[in-house]
Order: structure tokens, then sequence, then C-alpha cells
């Protein structure tokens, strides 16, 4: 059994999908991963003194939790966690 | 020749977190030895284990990129760079300063989470830190950025020699005129189960002493029984003379002989042909006979086979010298550094020209007849006017490293 983790698929009526929870969520990764209290929702991730590797970091997370992978090619080069939350809301599978 | 001044020292090993308390367990003969175990991992062995909060000091968002075998390095520089008053950083010496650095796995606490979440939990990527987190130059690196060090950064690895090429390429690089200045030293934290399993698999290790696992470790010892793995960092800033003199440093001793030869024998044992070059080497490079050597800090690991090769090649070099020039191995209280090795015990001679004592063997209460040499048995011995020193490290692939450190 290798096959990659992408195993718990969420609901799509449940509320982890709202845009609220899935900005709870990336709050959540970058506190407990890197200590980092994000509270600006529409700047740049990285104006908050995170780097690209710490965004990938927070992508996994986010892939992790809901289960499908985020296309990266569609995300801004400097994104905030308003357009993580639009990619991860339109992206997900149907 | 231009000569290397040593202007700093810090240290994160089994025997101590500062100069003063290594110098202390030196002399005084305190083994750092514990007992090491792991979940799922039946055997257990002796080991040198460094205890502290090694996480104190870094940002957390800084964390997950540093691997436990970087965060010993720093904390060790950070000391190294007090002592040199070196705290305001490198700026004053742009691409003229360099790090020399000596491994031999590399981070292997974050390989052994990366490769352990692939094995049994399926995953097939990774997180992005792992990759900048294990790989073997990232210690180096981060001294570099950290203390803004623009010249060479580069990492070495000849198994148990590596510090000690590390430290003898910093010197050559400042005695050549194209560096002021220089961190280099050497680092280990790989005490994971999968490294002591192969190393098990080598039959080379000690068996924790029934009686005391402190005493697990008896180089030269008639009863000596293997090696102890042990993890840590230890640092020097090395500097030319006329760079410290320039900033008011103060030397603390010269790094006056650096010699590196190879056996050309064999994978995984020495051959005293090696060694013995590699010592001649360092006492010619420094001008020395080796009777003028005041104390040698053997390789000495405490394998049945290893120390007798090694006796061989110090009395070959020591010649009519043998009775008079004092040897121990220091490894019976730190064990052995591996990456780290030839440093800590740079650092062993080092504190005995400050401090004015010959460290021990430890447990030496019955030295193996075919290990005869002028030990210094159990205990430190007072000694005045200690002027040069000399250590060996001999790493498997048959890489061995000399340096003499000597008074100013």
């Amino acid at each position: 059994m290798l096959a990659q983790s992408f195993h718990r698929t969420i609901p799509m009526h449940s509320p982890a999908w709202t845009s609220d929870a899935i900005t709870a969520k990336i709050a959540e990764i970058a506190l407990e991963t890197f200590g980092m209290k994000l509270v600006e929702c529409d700047s740049p991730i990285k104006d908050s003194g995170l780097d690209s590797m710490a965004l990938i970091d927070i992508v996994m997370g986010l892939e992790e939790h809901f289960g499908f992978e985020l296309p990266l090619e569609k995300l801004p080069p400097n994104p905030s966690i308003n357009q993580f939350v639009e990619l991860v809301q339109a992206s997900a599978p149907r | 020749m231009m000569p290397v001044w040593v202007t700093g020292v810090g240290l994160a090993t089994p025997i101590g977190l500062s100069n003063a308390e290594v110098t202390r367990s030196l002399r005084e003969a305190r083994s750092g030895i514990r007992l090491w175990s792991a979940d799922n991992f039946a055997k257990s062995f002796p080991a040198g284990i460094v205890e502290g909060d090694f996480d104190a000091g870094f940002e957390k968002r800084d964390l997950p990129y540093l691997d436990r075998l970087t965060k010993l390095s720093l904390f060790a520089v950070d000391q190294a760079l007090t002592e040199a008053h070196l705290a305001n950083g490198f700026s004053r010496f742009a691409h003229r300063a360099g790090v020399f650095v000596g491994t031999v796995m590399g981070g292997a606490e974050s390989e052994y989470a990366w490769l352990t979440d692939h094995f049994l939990k399926g995953k097939q990527t990774a997180r992005p830190f792992p990759m900048v987190a294990g790989m073997p130059n990232a210690p180096a690196s981060w001294i570099s950025i950290r203390n803004q060090i623009t010249g060479p950064v580069l990492t070495h690895t000849a198994a148990c020699a590596s510090s000690g090429v590390a430290i003898g390429d910093a010197m050559r690089w400042i005695r050549s005129g194209d560096l002021d200045i220089a961190i280099a030293g050497g680092c280990e934290a790989s005490l994971v189960p999968p490294f002591m399993g192969a190393w098990d698999g080598l039959r080379a290790l000690a068996k924790p002493d029934s009686d005391n696992v402190e005493r697990s470790c008896r180089p030269f010892a008639r009863d000596r029984a293997g090696l102890v793995l042990s993890e840590g960092a230890v640092f020097f800033v090395l500097e030319s003379e006329e760079s410290a003199r320039q900033r008011g440093a103060t030397p603390l001793a010269a790094l006056s002989g650096y010699g590196v030869a190879n056996d050309a024998h064999h994978i995984g044992s020495p051959h005293s042909r090696g060694q013995f070059a590699a010592m001649r080497s360092a006492l010619t490079d420094a001008g020395l006979a080796p009777g003028d050597l005041s104390y040698i800090n053997a390789h000495a690991t405490a394998t049945p086979t290893g120390d007798p090769v090694e006796v061989v090649a110090l009395r070959e070099l020591l010649g009519e010298h043998c009775d008079a020039v004092p040897v121990s191995s220091t490894k019976s209280l730190h064990g052995h550094l591996l990456g780290a090795a030839s440093a800590m015990e740079l650092a062993a001679c080092l504190f005995a020209i400050r401090h004015d004592f010959l460290p021990p063997t430890a447990f030496l209460d019955d030295p193996d007849p075919a290990c005869a040499l002028r030990h210094i048995p159990l205990c430190a011995v007072p000694a005045q006017h200690i002027r040069h020193t000399l250590t060996l490290s001999a790493g498997f692939g048959g890489t061995n490293a000399a340096l003499v450190l000597s008074r100013v």
C-alpha cells in the first residue's frame, strides 16, 4: 500500500467548505507549524513573514485536509488567504 | 608561514554545553555516556546524547527547516562567536570569511522522519522541509545565513575524519591568504534507529556495561568492547594572526599543523600506514619533531581490532619518544562524535593547553599489552607548559586527518 494519502473526502454539504472554515484552517496550519497568526485575509500571506516553502506547506496541509490536489497553476504568485479560499472552493471535486 | 589562531570555541556535546563544562568533564573524568533506546527497537545501546533545549533561540517559523544537526551547530557557533567577540557579525570581512563543516550523516532525523512517513504512512510527497533540512550542507548554510558569511561555505564528509578535514581545509584557506577568518568544526546528530541498526550490523558497537553504562567505552583496555556512538557539534573560530591582532582578539592557541593521508587499504578496516602518514605530515607541516609533542589525543574508538592498529602507527611516529609522549583517548568520556569527532578532540587539546592538564583515557584500569603507550589512565594529570598537541582521526574509507595545536 503506497498510494498517496488523499483519502479523506469531505462531503460537499459540509460546513468545512465555507469561506470562514477554510480561512480558519489556513490560520490553524500557519499557527501550528510556524507559530504565525495570520489576520489579514486580503494581503499577501508572505507579508506576514512566511516564505514560499511555508506557502507550499500550507497548500499541502489543505490538500491533506480536503483530500484533493490543488491546481497551484491557478494560484497567483503572491496569494492572500482569500485567494487560497477561492482556489479551494473553485477546484473542489464535484 | 602565516600563523592561524584559534580565537573562539563553542560546544554542544555529551560532556557539556560550554567551554567550562567540557573542561570540567575532561578534568574530572565525568562520562557523558548514557543508555540510548527507541520505540519499536529491541536493543538498547550506550550513547553520548546531548541534553538540552535547542529549540530556544529560534523563531517557530524557522524550526521546520532546522534539523537537530543544525540546531546543535548553531548553538555551538554562537558560543564560539561570543568568545571571539564576533557577535556583531562578519560584514567587515566580506568574502574573506568562510565556513567549513564536517559531518557524516547530515540531517539524519529529518531523513528518518520522512522515510517513516513514506514507508509506514504511504506518503508519496514530502512536506517542503525534509529536503532542505536534511541535506548535509544545511548546517554550513545556516551558519552562513545567520552570520552573513559570504566566502566559501563548504561541507566535508570523510567519515570519522570529516571535521578534521574541514578544520584543516579552513586552515589552508587562511594560510594561503585567501581568507582572513573561518568558522570550522563538525557536527553529528544521527542517533536514530536505522543508523544505530546499521552500525550494529558492523558488530562494532559496545554493549551497555553491565555495572555502569557510563563505563561502556574503554579504549586501549584489555576488555574494550567496541565503540560508543555520540552526537554533538564543536566549532572553532580560526583566524589569521594579522586579522586577530587588528581587531584585538585574544588567541586561545595556534593551529600549527595539518596532515591528511589515506590508507588505500579497505573500506571498513584501518591500516597504520595511512594514520602514520597523516600524523607525520601534520608534524612536518608544523615544523615539529615527534619529541616536541606534549600530548596526543588518539582516535582510539575502543574496537578490539582498531586500537592496536593505531598503536602501531603511534609507536612508529614517536619512535624513541614513545615512552615519553602521553597519549589518551577521550572517547572514553564523550564517545565517538563521528562528523564532530576531530573537532571534539581538538577541543580536548585546546583545553589541555589552556588549563594545564592532560585529559585521561577513563576506565583504563587494565591496559591491553597490545596497546602499549604512555597512557594517561583513569584520571587527568596536571601538566604545566603543554606546548604542542596532536589529534588523529581515522575514518572508514581510509581517510586519516591529523591536526597539531600549539600554545601561543
